[in-house]
Formats: structure tokens, sequence, C-alpha cells
């Protein structure tokens, strides 16, 4: 949560945007129609894969993703399955860089 | 923001991981020629713990950095800021406080 949510606000997402994410609150990130749907994508994978449909597929197609950023998006979503639970069971700590990140700008 | 106590038993100051990591100044031999192959490639010192996490293979752990590289830490068909959206909020429902 902290080395990415780190990024993403490095990447130029709002303070709004990052603190919500933080929290798990898409629905108050400020984020457009297609990048909330991208998120509830990534939830549906992330817990269920297996209960995806090609409909949820084609939510995202509606909302203007392209079939590469899709599988891309699907990529992303598997790597940090297997980079988080490589932190979580090494039990490596928070680094701290959102809070460390604040203070410093 | 979730419970994360269970991500490593503190000692201190110092919170203890649950599998040994091998520690920037510990690691000899082809860890600490994969260490230095991270450092060469991010321009930092310090090798981040996620890194270290795969210390033990310094063969994977080459690859590792390599294929994170390639397909996030990039511009692709994605761009980074919607990358690391997808990431932190993944990590969020994976209760990953790292």
């Amino acid at each position: 949560m902290d080395s990415h949510s780190y990024f993403l606000r490095a990447q130029g997402a709002s303070e709004e945007c990052v603190a919500a994410i933080f929290q798990g609150r898409v629905d108050d990130a400020g984020l457009t129609q297609a990048e909330q749907a991208l998120l509830d994508y990534a939830k549906l994978i992330t817990e269920a894969a297996y209960r995806s449909t090609p409909q949820d597929v084609q939510k995202l197609r509606d909302e203007g993703w392209k079939e590469e950023q899709i599988a891309e998006a699907v990529y992303i979503i598997a790597l940090f399955a297997f980079f988080n639970r490589v932190a979580d069971a090494f039990g490596i700590p928070s680094q701290n860089y959102l809070a460390m990140g604040k203070t410093a700008s | 923001m979730r419970d994360s106590s269970q991500s490593a038993s503190i000692e201190g100051e110092q919170a203890v991981p649950k599998i040994q990591i091998i520690e920037d100044d510990q690691a000899t031999g082809e860890t600490a020629s994969a260490y230095d192959f991270w450092r060469a490639g991010s321009g930092r010192q310090q090798v981040p713990g996620i890194i270290k996490c795969f210390g033990m293979r310094p063969d994977f752990l080459r690859q590792v950095v390599q294929f994170s590289n390639t397909v996030h830490f990039s511009e692709g068909h994605l761009c980074r800021r919607h990358k690391e959206m997808i990431a932190a909020y993944v990590s969020y429902l994976n209760n990953c406080p790292y």
C-alpha cells in the first residue's frame, strides 16, 4: 500500500486520490468512470478471478479500455498478488514512503 | 487502514521479518552482485525490503527486477499512473502494508 501509494502520488495523482485509494475508498478517489471500472475489475480479479465473466471484460471495453490495456491490467493485478504475498510472508515493514514524501514536499 | 500487526514481530524500534532476509551489509557473492544489479538500475544505494526478499535466489532476483521494470515501471499500454493506481489498490485488497 505504502510504496505504490507513494509512486501513485509521484505520478501526479492528487492527495485526495492517493488517500482514498490507500484506504480502499475507490468511490471517493475522484476517478473517472473508466478508472473506477478499471479498479472494480482489479478487485474482481484479485478476489475471485475464476468468477470473472466476458461481461466483466465488456464493461471495460464499454468504458473505452482497449484490449491490450485490459490484458496489461491483468498482468499488473497478478504481479501485485505475487509481490503482496511475498512481502506479507516475509513480514517486511512499510517504508513509510508516503509519510516521508509529504514532509519532504 | 487494515490491520498490519501480523506483518512482522517488533523488537525495539526494528521490525524483525518472519523469514530471514539478507541485509545490504550482510550480502556476499551472488546475492551481493544481484543487489548491485538493482542499485545500478535504480541509482539508489539502499536495497528495498521487497527486493531483499529474493536474496536467497539471486538469479531469480535479477529476473524479478527485470520483469518489474518491463511491465510495471514503464509506460506501456497503460500509463504509469494507472499501473500505480492498480498496484496501490490491489495492495490494499491484499492487506499488504508495504
